[in-house]
């Protein structure tokens, strides 16, 4: 149940894709101003979870509160402007708009000159979306797509921002430079929940991490007991962690009885 | 649609320029309905079928203006404000409660809409076409150049361009516009984004409305005449001129309206006269063919997900 200092509250949620249950009663919290970070292998249910947050997945049971209010049914668009922001996994730029288009048709909330100021402000702050502000977005690069990405779900000033796999696919110095944003973004009081692939950078980040499991969060911990927790990693997470060519490995969603995946294979963002 | 030039006339470039003319004339009113088309199936992912019952409603709508002795500057915007506010109102009555579920069943009540709209005319109505008078100057014509042009024709193409440019405007200067644009892309992430399905689709509906109105408003100039099935034929050319276009692409619209207008054209040119009758039969075979080659039109939309 939610108290009175929680930002989120996440309560016995359940989602399903049809007969296929994604969620199983998962029960989380979080408090304003704390990085919480998702980890688990493909298919535990992470980005499901934000879905679930931010409603593109409407739960089949559960409930969802905000500030102690239930926003279990409430619209994607309604949530975002409650000060809920999403940067989904793939980024899903508006490919035939604009950089500046995209950013514009952010935050309606916000009066249409409030949002011209606020756009050039992120344009600014991410030069090179100003350098690029009347640029079709699909022909950006990966890495300022996603800084597009963060662009875009700041545009209204989110109090949580929910950032699913935000450094997937990217070059290493790219995603150092994403997760200089996170910390800065952490500094200056902004609510996080990240779903990351690269575990042991986003401990470093985080102040606490859960560890999801076919649809349930097993554990939640301290995000620098976590990191510590070697056997956790070895049994359970080892085949996420960085390899020695310094590239994170993805499981294969197969197999094991329980549910865990067995088997790894070289991530994308690798190559 | 007429042709004020001769076949048989002696310049070659000039009937060249005659049928320019009009099949841009024709090809704009399918341009109008077939931006229309595209808009809707953009935010919704429907092929709606029942676009052409903005061109019924309006009819009759003038039908019951013109048997009040009312003029054609009464007319005019009544017609396409009929066609804006039906196209709204079937929104909220019909498709607003199909949205979330499958394509198969927002099409199914597309159809559902046109069966019940035309059958209502139909009741209450009559089933026979009910006749009111056109402007007088839909005749005239005028020369320019030795050749001569419908007046109508050249209206139709400046009330096109001038619908188009301020199709344009919206969709790239007014934030609605981007919003229409972001939602036709991705309506997942436009919701993500904060914009409003709602208003995008009520905006799409309107902006539709208003094209479909202009549409009208010159089908029902040339032919005065209000029946149940009047925006069938029209409908048809629309969804039909967006295909070619590539469905969900809005400038393959107004380019697949424009194309078609002038196959037609050409068609009823050059076809020998004892098959001109075929013209609609051959242009649905020339399509299929075009889509042997470009199954998704001339511009293939991007895969993108519906609400």
């Amino acid at each position: 149940m939610a108290t009175s200092g929680q930002l989120l509250a996440v309560d016995s949620a359940e989602v399903s894709y049809g007969p296929i249950r994604a969620l199983y009663g998962v029960t989380l919290n979080v408090e304003p101003g704390e990085i919480v970070a998702i980890v688990g292998p493909n298919g535990a249910g992470k980005s499901t979870l934000l879905n679930a947050i931010v409603g593109l997945r409407p739960l089949t049971r559960g409930r969802i509160t905000w500030r102690g209010r239930d926003i279990t049914g409430l619209a994607p668009q309604q949530r975002v402007r409650l000060g809920i922001g999403l940067v989904p996994e793939h980024r899903r730029i508006l490919t035939t708009l604009t950089v500046e288009e995209n950013l514009l048709v952010s935050a309606t909330a916000l009066p249409g000159r409030l949002r011209r100021v606020r756009a050039n402000e992120l344009m600014e702050r991410f030069e090179v979306l100003g350098e690029n502000r009347s640029r079709r977005a699909g022909l950006l690069s990966g890495g300022q797509e996603q800084l597009l990405a963060i662009a875009r779900a700041l545009m209204g000033s989110p109090e949580l921002l929910l950032l699913d796999e935000p450094t997937l696919g990217l070059a290493p110095i790219v995603a150092a430079k994403v997760f200089g944003i996170i910390d800065e973004l952490h500094q200056n009081g902004t609510t996080l929940i990240v779903v990351e692939q690269n575990i042991r950078r986003v401990l470093e980040s985080a102040d606490s991490a859960c560890i999801m499991r076919t649809g349930r969060i097993v554990e939640r911990q301290q995000a620098e007991r976590l990191a510590a927790r070697t056997d956790l990693f070895d049994s359970f997470l080892g085949d996420l962690l960085p390899t020695e060519e310094g590239c994170p490995q993805r499981p294969v969603p197969s197999p094991g009885a329980d549910g865990t995946c067995l088997h790894t294979e070289r991530s994308a963002s690798c190559d | 649609m007429g042709h004020a030039f001769t076949r048989s006339g002696p310049l070659a470039v000039t009937e060249i320029i005659q049928q320019f003319v009009d099949g841009l004339g024709r090809g704009g009113e399918y341009a109008l309905i077939a931006l229309g088309v595209g808009l809707i199936f953009g935010v919704m992912r429907l092929v709606n079928f029942a676009h052409g019952e903005l061109i019924t409603v309006s009819a009759y709508a003038a039908y019951g203006l013109a048997i009040s002795q009312m003029s054609w500057w009464v007319l005019a915007p009544a017609i396409i404000l009929t066609a804006i506010i039906t196209s709204v109102a079937i929104e909220f009555i019909a498709f607003r409660w199909v949205r979330s579920s499958s394509d198969f069943a927002m099409l199914l009540t597309s159809f559902g809409v046109h069966f019940v709209v035309q059958a209502a005319f139909v009741m209450y109505v009559s089933a026979s076409a009910r006749h009111f008078s056109r402007p007088e100057w839909i005749t005239t014509t005028v020369s320019i150049s030795g050749i001569r042009f419908e007046v109508v024709d050249l209206s139709i193409i400046a009330a096109t361009v001038v619908s188009l440019g301020f199709t344009v405007w919206v969709l790239q200067r007014t934030v609605y516009g981007m919003s229409i644009r972001a939602a036709a892309e991705d309506f997942d992430t436009a919701r993500l984004l904060g914009i409003s399905s709602e208003r995008v689709i009520r905006a799409a509906f309107a902006l539709a409305g208003l094209l479909a109105g202009i549409a009208a408003l010159f089908f029902l100039m040339r032919t005065g005449r209000a029946a149940p099935s009047a925006g069938l034929v029209p409908m048809l050319k629309g969804v039909l001129a967006a295909l070619i276009g590539g469905l969900g692409r809005l400038q393959g619209a107004v380019l697949g309206g424009l194309l078609l207008g002038m196959a037609e054209i050409l068609l009823v040119s050059y076809l020998p006269d004892s098959i001109d009758g075929m013209v609609n039969g051959v242009i649905f075979i020339l399509v299929a063919i075009l889509f042997v080659f470009r199954p998704s039109g001339i511009f293939s939309p991007r895969p993108s997900q519906r609400v």
